[in-house]
């Protein structure tokens, strides 16, 4: 319920949730991840990541988390490393049904209006 | 760079956060780019923090308006309609009256300062409109061409008249050949239907002489009568029409005569016509040069005469008229922007300072509510409205500093006369003001951030320094102390380079000499022996005229070498040959020009120059020997050698040959005669008797031969006159920005220099420190200023003459005229800290 106030999802801040679906990581990680989606224009620059990244963590889709196992913690303490939060993941789930609605209505995806 | 530009404007909140991983991923980003990506990695580098600064900056700081304003924080409906947003824009443009009004120098100053950089631009944006921009004003005018014949050796040629009689017949790739004589007062057109050798004298006049002196009347009423011959007006040319005339000029002309009636054709090697035509439609330049190639071959086999015309040079009729123009053109333009550059940077700098004066104004506004955009509008509102002043000023000193353009060189640059200020020139420079008001305004209404000014209102006034504004204000001084010197130093190789021009040694001394171009009407002095007579008696009449120490007679002034010349050969080695010119002289001529005579007489025989002497006979001595000349066709006994007589900016040897005017009686119909005296007005009135006396019908025109020279480097004079105007209010403008900076300085570390002048410092000290910080930032500019000249001077090298490369005087010297401007600058305002009462220094706050 409450995830529909957040909807729609601009398509950069919907990118930034969807790479950190894939698990913790740092603000690095997740402009990797979002611009491999679109390798060949990146969409994200660091200036807007970061400020993507704040935005979406006072709107309490995202929060700050230690680093994943394995690394070690002293040897990287500069970075803030982001995870999904339950709201945020909703949130994605409901961006993206949303997204799939609107295609289908469009005959775009097999299985819609048609 | 990249840590220097987060720091600079992003908060310092978002630093924390970020900044060390902004970085790494700029690093990586930046080592995988390729060189050419680097510089697309940056742009978009930047772009990305200037978005991200202007979001961060303008977010409402909701804790810190909270500390500032109370836990009651005013609530407010963000979003507005258009009428409200006009309605605050009309109460912003308001304020700003309101602040004019209050402190109308600073208004007026600041104007007069947007003012100088829009005329600057303004002006060079006019000429290039008017000269380069402009299509030439014929139907199609890109299908144009000029034509010129190209030897074997690649010199061009104008075209002879058989030559491009056969073009007009037989050319495949253009049509409607038409020329006009090279070096006439009026140039002849060839394509009318009257024009065949003993058709009906028939003539065109040009609008202006049709309603000036001929007072508008009927043609049937009108005949001329030119030389001996009467002609009929059968047409007027509309003002405007122009033509390639003398030294390529582009040229209006009041008498238009057909020229194969007129003028014998000559061989083919008798140059001397501007040859324009027009591209059939469907061929291209490549073409039409292939094509007209072609037939140059071909009609060189089937006459057999000897020519020039082995190849044919074919360009637009555009490139011809102003292509000389044109990189003078950019370059200035692009000198004009940074004069506009300069102007904003110091507007931007004032506005800046006031804004810091306004710390607690602005921290109020955030208080009750105002956001990012409404401060940001406040600023615009102020810069605008010194945008309609700076555009008036600006016009204005456009149009000052095109009549001084135009009265420095009439003739210098094509079509410069036509250049003018119209309602389009004036929109030009609304917009230019506008724009440069816009960009001034936003630079420090974008260093205003409101959760700085959030701040701010706890903090007490003077010590509510912001450092990141203050590093700006210094960035601003730097890049105008930066501009200018680049400005300063590429006038100073300019005017170098035209000194060099003036200082190249033409082997004659044309101080005091009076030049009168004289042409003897043909009908009446068809009798040669009468010829010489005219200029014998002319000659001695000005002999004994007062006033005139030595008299000479020659047909082709000294300062044109390039007039006629052809290969001179040795007789007994044809091998041997050289460029020459040839001139029919009296042995005056020597005496008056003061050109050394080393050995022998004018008659008889022929003089030729050292040059010549060494080009064609190495060491042995040329007297007795004969030589044959191509313009002179003929073969002549050398009786002695002279000095050599060169023009300034000749690049190639070209030796002379002169001959005894009495000798050539064919050639006497157009003469200069030479007469120096201390006196050029008495000069000039003594040729005038003389030439009046003689015979009052004879046409002619008296002018000095230095003027003569000064005007053939016109495009330089002109050029080194723009550039130097530019570099004076451009180092105006920097030392004004210095000034404010340092006062500002000075204001605000009143109290500091008060204490310190009351623990015993001495008032040179406190001066020293605050003139110390002014000229920090002035030296940093200087530093880039330098490195940034090296480049300058690269780009203008085509304009210079002499010298090519950064000269040792022009950049030294450029750096003290600039440095003692600064420390000038800076030293009027800390005056005031050294002799201030330390009392009332402390008592002020």
């Amino acid at each position: 319920m409450m995830s529909e106030m957040h909807l729609p999802v601009k398509p950069s801040a919907f990118a930034v949730l969807a790479a950190l679906a894939q698990g913790p990581t740092a603000g690095f990680g997740v402009m990797e991840r979002v611009n491999r989606a679109a390798p060949a224009r990146p969409i994200l620059g660091p200036g807007t990541l970061y400020r993507l990244l704040r935005e979406l963590r006072r709107s309490g889709l995202i929060e700050r988390t230690g680093p994943p196992a394995g690394v070690d913690p002293s040897a990287d303490e500069r970075r803030t490393y982001h995870r999904l939060t339950r709201e945020g993941r909703s949130v994605l789930k409901a961006e993206a049904s949303r997204l799939r609605r609107t295609m289908e209505a469009a005959g775009l995806l097999p299985g819609g209006a048609g | 760079m990249y840590s220097r530009l987060l720091r600079l404007i992003l908060p310092a909140s978002f630093r924390a956060e970020a900044e060390a991983e902004m970085l790494e991923i700029f690093r990586d980003g930046l080592a995988a780019s390729s060189a050419l990506g680097r510089v697309g990695f940056w742009a978009k580098a930047v772009a990305d923090v200037a978005v991200t600064a202007w979001h961060e900056r303008g977010s409402r700081p909701d804790s810190h308006l909270d500390q500032a304003v109370g836990a009651d924080g005013v609530q407010f409906d963000d979003r507005r309609s258009g009428a409200q947003r006009w309605s605050a824009l009309a109460l912003d443009m308001r304020t700003s009256l309101r602040e004019v009004r209050r402190r109308p120098g600073q208004t007026v100053f600041q104007s007069v300062t947007l003012g100088i950089g829009i005329a600057a631009t303004l002006l060079v944006v006019v000429l290039v409109r008017d000269v380069l921009m402009k299509p030439l004003p014929f139907a199609d005018p890109d299908a144009l061409v000029r034509l010129q014949e190209q030897s074997e050796e690649g010199a061009i040629f104008w075209p002879s008249f058989a030559n491009l009689a056969d073009w007009r017949l037989h050319a495949t790739a253009v049509e409607g050949v038409v020329a006009a004589s090279v070096g006439s007062v009026e140039p002849v057109l060839v394509s009318l239907e009257e024009n065949s050798p003993g058709g009906p004298a028939a003539a065109l006049i040009g609008e202006a002489l049709w309603r000036g002196a001929l007072g508008s009347r009927p043609l049937d009423d009108l005949a001329l009568t030119i030389g001996s011959q009467e002609y009929r007006v059968i047409g007027v040319l509309p003002s405007g029409f122009r033509f390639l005339g003398h030294g390529n000029a582009w040229l209006e002309a009041t008498v238009w005569l057909p020229l194969e009636r007129t003028q014998p054709p000559g061989g083919r090697r008798s140059h001397g016509y501007h040859t324009v035509a027009r591209l059939r439609p469907g061929v291209d330049l490549a073409e039409a040069k292939r094509s007209m190639d072609a037939l140059a071959a071909r009609l060189k086999a089937e006459h057999g005469e000897p020519t020039h015309a082995e190849r044919v040079v074919v360009e637009r009729l555009g490139d011809a008229v102003y292509g000389r123009a044109q990189t003078p053109l950019r370059l200035l333009l692009v000198a004009s922007f940074a004069v506009l550059l300069v102007a904003c940077l110091n507007l931007a700098a004032a506005l800046l300072a006031r804004g810091m004066a306004r710390d607690r104004e602005l921290a109020v506004r955030v208080a009750i509510g105002a956001r990012r955009t409404d401060l940001v509008r406040l600023q615009l509102s102020q810069a605008l409205v010194l945008a309609v002043p700076g555009a008036v000023i600006g016009a204005a000193g456009a149009w000052a500093a095109l009549a001084a353009v135009r009265s420095v060189a009439p003739a210098a640059v094509p079509r410069l006369d036509q250049a003018t200020l119209n309602p389009a020139a004036v929109a030009i420079a609304l917009t230019l003001a506008l724009g440069s008001a816009l960009v001034a305004g936003a630079i420090p209404a974008l260093a205003v951030s409101v959760r700085d000014v959030a701040h701010r209102i706890r903090a007490t006034g003077s010590a509510a320094e912001t450092r990141g504004r203050r590093r700006l204000w210094d960035t601003f001084v730097a890049m105008q102390a930066a501009l200018t010197l680049v400005l300063l130093v590429s006038s100073a190789m300019l005017l170098r380079s035209l000194l060099a021009a003036l200082a190249v040694d033409v082997g004659y001394d044309s101080s005091g000499v009076m030049i009168a171009s004289v042409s003897l009407p043909e009908a009446t002095y068809a009798d040669p022996a009468r010829r010489v007579a005219f200029h014998d008696e002319v000659l001695d009449r000005l002999r004994g005229a007062a006033g005139v120490s030595a008299v000479g007679l020659t047909d082709i002034p000294p300062d044109e070498v390039f007039a006629r010349i052809g290969g001179a050969t040795r007789e007994d080695d044809a091998e041997r040959t050289m460029w020459s010119g040839y001139r029919v002289v009296d042995p005056g001529f020597f005496e008056v020009l003061a050109v050394p005579v080393h050995s022998g007489e004018l008659r008889p025989g022929v003089l030729i120059d050292r040059q010549l002497a060494d080009g064609l006979f190495g060491g042995e001595s040329p007297i007795g020997l004969r030589v044959r000349s191509s313009v002179g066709g003929l073969t002549m006994t050398i009786a002695g050698v002279t000095g050599p007589v060169r023009q300034w900016d000749q690049t190639v040897p070209i030796g002379s040959i002169y001959q005894d005017y009495r000798e050539r009686p064919d050639l006497l119909l157009s003469m200069h005669v030479l007469a120096r005296g201390d006196d050029r007005q008495r000069v000039a009135a003594a040729v005038r008797d003389a030439i009046g006396a003689v015979d009052p019908l004879v046409p002619y025109a008296v002018e000095s031969l230095d003027a003569r020279i000064l005007s053939s480097m016109a495009d330089r004079r002109l050029m080194l006159f723009i550039a130097l105007g530019f570099a004076a209010v451009t180092l105006l403008l920097a030392a004004t920005g210095i000034h404010a900076l340092v006062a500002q300085s000075v204001e605000r570390r009143r109290r500091e220099s008060g204490i310190r002048l009351i623990l015993g410092a001495r008032p040179g000290q406190v001066r020293r420190r605050v003139i110390g910080h002014g000229l920090r930032s002035t030296l940093a500019g200087i530093a880039i200023g330098a490195m940034a000249s090296v480049g300058a001077v690269k780009a203008i090298r085509s304009q210079l003459f002499g010298i090519d490369t950064l000269d040792p005087v022009a950049l030294p010297g450029s750096i003290v005229i600039l440095a003692a401007a600064a420390w000038f600058a800076a030293w009027l305002p800390a005056r005031r800290a050294g002799h201030a009462d330390p009392a009332s220094l402390l008592r002020g706050d």
